[in-house]
C-alpha cells in the first residue's frame, strides 16, 4: 500500500500516523517455515522410524484389541446376558459406549466440513488427524450395537435386504434411522477423509524408493501428477463434499438423541434433544482431537504447525459448547420443574439429588460443564497440562452424560416394583476398555502410515501463499504483543529455516 | 477479484455520516404509518372494551414481540462477530450496533404489557394469581395458598400451583421483574457495545476490539438466558400448561433469520443511496446471503426437532400447542410456513450468483421477513380466539394486528433509521476495517 499512501495522502493525511492502525491475524505457521520444511517434517513421520514411545503405546493397544475381541467371542458363545443389562436396565453401557464413540466421530467432519465453508484456515493442521479419529471412533461405535443385537451373524437383518423370511424393518423406528445414519456418516466421512489424502499420499509416493510402499501409496494417489486440472478438480470435489457432510454433522446425532427423545419415557422424551446431543458430541469430538494432538504434536514436533493458536482455538470451542451442553442441562431441570410433570420431575431428582446413581450425574456436570469453565482464563487455554487435564474431564465426562441419560433413567422406573440399580460386568468393562486399544491400534497405524497433517493444505496458509502478503505485517500489531500477554509465544524476528 | 484494494487512504476520515434526508423517503412513510398506527393503538386501547380490546391485546404482543426478535437478533450478530473475533462483517457491524440500541424505544413500547388490563385477556395465568391474591388479602393467607385453596374445586389450577416458584407476579424474582431485567440486559449490552465502537472511532484504540471481544463472550450466556426466558415469559406462558425444552432455542433462531434479512436489506438502501461504496462489496452479500441460508436450516432443523418430537411422543400436554395450530384455517398457515419459511428460502437462497445479487437478494430477504411476521403471529394469535372464547379466530380482528403492527414496526423502524445518522455507519478506525473491505471469500 505504501506507493498508494504517497499519491493519496494529500488532503486526508491521517491525524492519527504512529499508532498501528490494523491488528493482524496471528500466523497459523510458525518460524516461517518454508514448503520444503513442512513436507519433510510430515513426511518424515512416516518415512522414518518410529520413535520408541510409538511401540509402548502400540503394544498394549494390540493387546488391549485382543481383549476386545475375546470378550465379544465370549459374548457370542455365550450370549448377552453376561452383560449387566436385566429388567427394567435394557440399555446400559452397551449403549453408553455407542453414543460416546458416536459423540467422539464428530469433531473431525465437523472441523473438515462445517470449518471448511466458514473459511477457518487454522483447521488445516487438526483436520487429517479428526478425520481419521472420527472414523475410528465410528468403528468403535458400530461394534456395540452390532453385539447387542445377540447373533451378531444375522446384523446384516438391520439393512432393508430382501430375505427369506420375509422379515421387514420397522421404518417408524428411530433405532433403524440410525443405522442408515451411521453407516452414511461414516461413508461419506471415510471418502472426504480418502479424498483429501490423495495429493498428499501422491507425495509420499513421489518421495519412497522403489518397493511395496511405492506401489500402495501410487496406487492409492490415483495417478495424481499435481497438475492444475486435479486441483481444480480436487477443490470442486472438496466443496462438494464439505457441504454434502455438513448436514450429516448434525444429522446423525440427531437422530442418535432420537432414538430416546421419540419415546414418552420421563428423562428422555424432550425436545431440546436433537442440538443438544449435536452440541455434546462437538464438545466430546474436540475434547478428544486435542487428547491425540498434544501428544502428536510433542512427540513428533510439529510445535510450528499446531500452535498454541489451534490450541486455544479448540479450548474455546470446547468452553463454548460446553456451556451449550450446561445449558441443555439446566432447561431440561427447569422444564421438568416448570411443566409440572411429576414423573419428568421425579427423573431429575433422582438423577441429580437422591437416586442411586446420582454420583455420575455430579461428575457429568462437574466434568462437562465446570471444567471447561477454566477455559475463560487464557494462561490456562495456554497451558498444555490443564488443557490435557479439561479435555480429559470431558472425555470422562461425556461418557457420564449418557451412561446418565441411559442407565440412570430406567433404574428407577415408574412402578417400584421394577426398581433396580445397575451394574456392569467385567465383560461390560473390559470390552469398552478394549475398544480403547482398537482406536488407539487405530490411530498408531494412521500415524505410522499416513500424513498426520494435510500437507497441501498447510502450506496454502502460509503467508506466502497468499498474493496479498506484502500488504501485511506493515502497520500492523498482533493482539499479543500489544495486550503483552505474559505467556506471548510468537518469536516475531524467528529466523527463516 | 478485480476489485480495487481499499487501504485507509480511500476512505474519508471519520467515516461516512447518514443524512436523514438523503433517505427521506423511506424514513418519512416508516414515521407516518408508525405515527398512524400508534393514533389508532391508543383509540384501541383508550376507547374500546371488552373483546375488541382484549383481541387489541394479542396484536400488541405479536407486534412489540415482533420488533423484539430483530432487535435480539441484531445483539446476537455483533456478539457473535466479536466473540468470534471475525473481521469480515466490521463494515456493516455498526448498522447492528444501531439496531441492537433500539431495545430502549422498544421497552416504551412494551409499557402496555405490564398493564393488568392488558395482561387480562392474554394471560389466563395471571387472572387465577390475581384472584387468589384478592382470597389471600381477605384470608390473610399468601397467594400460594389461596391458589393451593381454588385448585380443589378447579383441579387445572393445581398445575399453577406447582409452578408458582417461577410463574408468579407478586414474590421473589416474579414476572414483573423479570419483564425489566430482560430490557436491562439487552439494553446494557447494546449500548455498551456500542459506545465501545463510537469511542474507537475517536480514539482509535486497537484495545476497544480486544475489549468488545471479551465483553461479548461474557455476556453471550447472559443473552442467551435473556432471549430463552423472555419468549417463555410473554409467548409461552400464553398457554400456562404447554411447555417444550427447545422454545428458547426456536425463538433465537428467528431472531438471527430475520434481523439478517434486515440487515441486508438495510445495506442494499444505504448503497442505493451512495453510502458504504467503498467498504462493502458483493463479497459481503454472498457473506450475509450463506448466513441467512444457515439459519434458515437451522431454523427448519429446530422447528422440525421440536414438531416431530413432539408428534410422536403424543402426549397430551405437549400436543396442545400443534393442535391448536392445526385447527381449522391454522392449519394452512402451519403448512405454509414449511414451504415458506424453509423451503421457499432454502431453494432460493442456494445459488452463489443469487446470493450476490442485492437486487435478488432484496426480494428473498422482504419474503423472509414476511413469513417470519406469519411465523410470529402463528406463535401468538391461534391462543386469541380460544382465550376470549369466541371460537377459533376473532372476526374482525385482524384490523387491531394491523394497526399494531405499523404502529411498533413503523416507530421502532422510524427510530432506527434517523439513529443511524447518529455515528458514522461503519467503524472508521477499526483495526479490521480493510479486512473487512478486502475480505474475499
Amino acid at each position: 500500500m505504501s506507493a498508494e499512501a504517497a499519491t493519496h495522502s494529500h488532503d486526508h493525511a491521517p491525524a492519527y500516523s504512529g499508532a498501528p492502525r490494523i491488528l493482524d491475524r496471528e500466523p497459523l505457521v510458525l518460524n516461517n517455515r518454508s514448503y520444503s520444511w513442512i513436507t519433510n517434517r510430515i513426511c518424515g513421520i512416516v518415512e522414518n522410524k518410529q520413535p520408541l514411545l510409538w511401540w509402548i503405546l502400540f503394544v498394549p493397544s494390540v493387546l488391549l484389541t485382543g481383549l476386545m475381541a475375546f470378550c465379544f467371542i465370549y459374548l457370542i458363545s455365550t450370549g448377552v446376558g453376561v452383560w449387566g443389562q436385566k429388567q427394567p436396565v435394557a440399555w446400559a453401557w452397551d449403549i453408553t459406549n455407542f453414543v460416546f464413540w458416536i459423540g467422539i466421530g464428530h469433531a473431525g467432519t465437523l472441523i473438515s466440513a462445517i470449518l471448511f465453508l466458514t473459511r477457518q484456515k487454522w483447521r488445516t493442521s487438526v483436520n487429517r488427524a479428526a478425520e481419521a479419529m472420527t472414523i475410528f471412533a465410528v468403528m468403535c461405535a458400530g461394534l456395540f450395537p452390532a453385539f447387542h443385537v445377540g447373533r451378531v451373524w444375522m446384523v446384516w437383518f438391520l439393512a432393508p435386504i430382501p430375505n427369506a423370511n420375509a422379515i421387514w424393518q420397522n421404518f417408524k423406528s428411530p433405532l433403524l434411522w440410525d443405522v442408515f445414519a451411521v453407516s452414511t456418516y461414516f461413508s461419506v466421512s471415510a471418502v472426504f477423509w480418502f479424498l483429501g489424502l490423495v495429493p498428499d499420499l501422491a507425495t509420499l509416493r513421489d518421495r519412497c524408493k522403489p518397493g511395496l510402499r511405492k506401489t500402495m501409496y501410487g496406487i492409492f494417489s490415483l495417478g495424481w501428477r499435481g497438475a492444475n486440472r486435479h486441483w481444480s478438480h480436487y477443490e470442486t470435489a472438496y466443496m462438494l463434499l464439505a457441504a454434502l457432510s455438513t448436514p450429516l454433522v448434525l444429522s446423525v446425532h440427531s437422530v442418535v438423541s432420537f432414538d430416546f427423545a421419540t419415546s414418552i419415557v420421563p428423562g428422555w422424551h424432550t425436545t431440546i434433544f436433537p442440538p443438544y446431543f449435536v452440541a455434546g458430541a462437538i464438545f466430546g469430538g474436540f475434547a478428544m482431537v486435542l487428547t491425540l494432538m498434544i501428544p502428536v504434536s510433542k512427540i513428533y514436533g510439529l510445535s510450528d504447525l499446531i500452535t498454541p493458536k489451534h490450541i486455544d482455538n479448540m479450548a474455546k470451542i470446547i468452553l463454548l459448547t460446553g456451556t451449550i451442553v450446561g445449558y441443555a442441562y439446566s432447561m431440561e431441570f427447569f422444564v421438568a420443574y416448570y411443566s409440572a410433570n411429576p414423573f419428568e420431575l421425579q427423573t431429575f431428582m433422582l438423577r441429580g439429588l437422591y437416586g442411586p446413581s446420582t454420583w455420575a450425574y455430579y461428575f457429568m456436570f462437574g466434568f462437562n460443564v465446570f471444567a471447561p469453565q477454566l477455559f475463560w482464563y487464557r494462561p490456562f487455554r495456554h497451558n498444555l497440562w490443564v488443557v490435557m487435564l479439561v479435555c480429559m474431564c470431558v472425555n470422562a465426562g461425556m461418557w457420564f452424560e449418557r451412561y446418565v441419560i441411559i442407565a440412570t433413567t430406567l433404574e428407577r422406573h415408574l412402578i417400584p416394583g421394577s426398581w433396580r440399580t445397575y451394574e456392569a460386568t467385567w465383560v461390560d468393562k473390559y470390552t469398552f476398555l478394549g475398544t480403547f486399544g482398537f482406536f488407539m491400534m487405530l490411530f498408531l497405524l494412521f500415524l505410522r502410515f499416513l500424513p498426520v497433517i494435510a500437507i497441501g493444505e498447510v502450506k496454502g496458509v502460509l503467508p506466502q501463499s497468499n498474493a496479498h502478503n506484502h500488504d501485511h505485517g506493515k502497520e500492523g500489531v498482533q493482539e499479543e504483543d500489544l495486550m503483552a500477554y505474559p505467556d506471548r509465544h510468537v518469536p516475531r524476528e524467528a529466523a527463516a529455516v | 477479484m478485480g476489485h480495487h484494494h481499499v487501504t485507509f487512504e480511500d476512505l474519508p476520515q471519520g467515516g461516512e455520516k447518514f443524512e436523514p434526508a438523503k433517505g427521506g423517503k423511506l424514513i418519512g412513510a416508516f414515521g407516518a404509518l408508525g405515527a398512524l398506527g400508534l393514533a389508532g393503538s391508543a383509540y384501541f386501547f383508550l376507547f374500546t372494551k371488552d373483546n375488541v380490546f382484549g383481541s387489541f391485546a394479542y396484536s400488541w404482543l405479536f407486534a412489540v414481540f415482533f420488533a423484539f426478535t430483530i432487535i435480539c437478533g441484531g445483539c446476537f450478530w455483533i456478539m457473535l462477530h466479536n466473540a468470534s473475533n471475525s473481521g469480515w462483517g466490521v463494515a456493516i457491524r455498526r448498522l447492528w450496533e444501531q439496531l441492537a440500541n433500539m431495545i430502549l424505544p422498544l421497552a416504551i413500547l412494551s409499557i402496555p404489557l405490564l398493564i393488568p388490563a392488558v395482561q387480562k385477556p392474554l394471560y389466563e395465568w395471571m387472572n387465577h394469581h390475581r384472584e387468589a391474591h384478592h382470597h389471600a388479602v381477605e384470608a390473610g393467607t399468601s397467594v400460594y395458598e389461596a391458589l393451593h385453596h381454588m385448585a380443589e374445586s378447579n383441579p387445572h389450577l393445581h398445575v399453577l400451583t406447582a409452578k408458582y416458584g417461577y410463574l408468579n407476579i407478586y414474590e421473589g424474582f416474579s414476572w414483573y421483574s423479570r419483564f425489566a431485567f430482560y430490557f436491562f440486559v439487552l439494553w446494557f449490552i447494546a449500548s455498551k457495545l456500542r459506545s465501545r465502537s463510537v469511542k474507537q472511532d475517536v480514539d482509535g484504540d486497537i484495545k476497544h476490539t480486544i475489549k468488545a471481544r471479551q465483553f461479548s463472550c461474557t455476556w453471550l450466556l447472559f443473552f442467551a438466558l435473556t432471549v430463552t426466558f423472555a419468549a417463555v415469559d410473554w409467548v409461552q406462558t400464553l398457554d400456562y400448561a404447554w411447555f417444550s425444552t427447545m422454545w428458547g432455542v426456536y425463538i433465537f433462531a428467528g431472531c438471527a433469520w430475520s434481523s439478517m434479512a434486515v440487515t441486508i436489506l438495510l445495506v442494499t438502501w444505504l448503497k442505493s443511496l451512495g453510502y458504504l461504496k467503498q467498504v462493502v462489496t458483493e463479497e459481503h452479500f454472498h457473506l450475509m446471503g450463506k448466513l441467512l441460508f444457515a439459519f434458515t436450516v437451522f431454523w427448519a432443523y429446530i422447528a422440525f426437532s421440536q414438531y416431530f418430537l413432539i408428534w410422536y411422543a403424543n402426549i397430551t400436554e405437549e400436543t396442545r400447542f400443534y393442535l391448536t395450530r392445526n385447527t381449522e384455517g391454522w392449519r394452512y398457515v402451519s403448512i405454509f410456513i414449511v414451504v415458506g419459511h424453509f423451503v421457499g428460502p432454502f431453494l432460493a437462497l442456494l445459488s452463489q450468483a443469487r446470493k450476490k445479487k442485492p437486487f435478488v437478494m432484496v426480494g428473498v430477504c422482504l419474503w423472509i421477513l414476511f413469513m417470519h411476521v406469519v411465523d410470529l403471529y402463528w406463535l401468538v394469535i391461534p391462543e386469541r380466539g380460544p382465550s376470549l372464547s369466541v371460537g377459533v379466530t376473532v372476526a374482525g380482528a385482524w384490523i387491531g394486528d394491523v394497526v399494531a403492527f405499523i404502529g411498533v414496526v413503523g416507530t421502532v423502524g422510524f427510530l432506527f433509521l434517523r439513529s443511524l445518522a447518529n455515528y458514522s455507519l461503519y467503524p472508521c478506525r477499526d483495526p479490521r476495517l480493510l479486512e473487512s473491505a478486502n475480505v474475499i471469500n
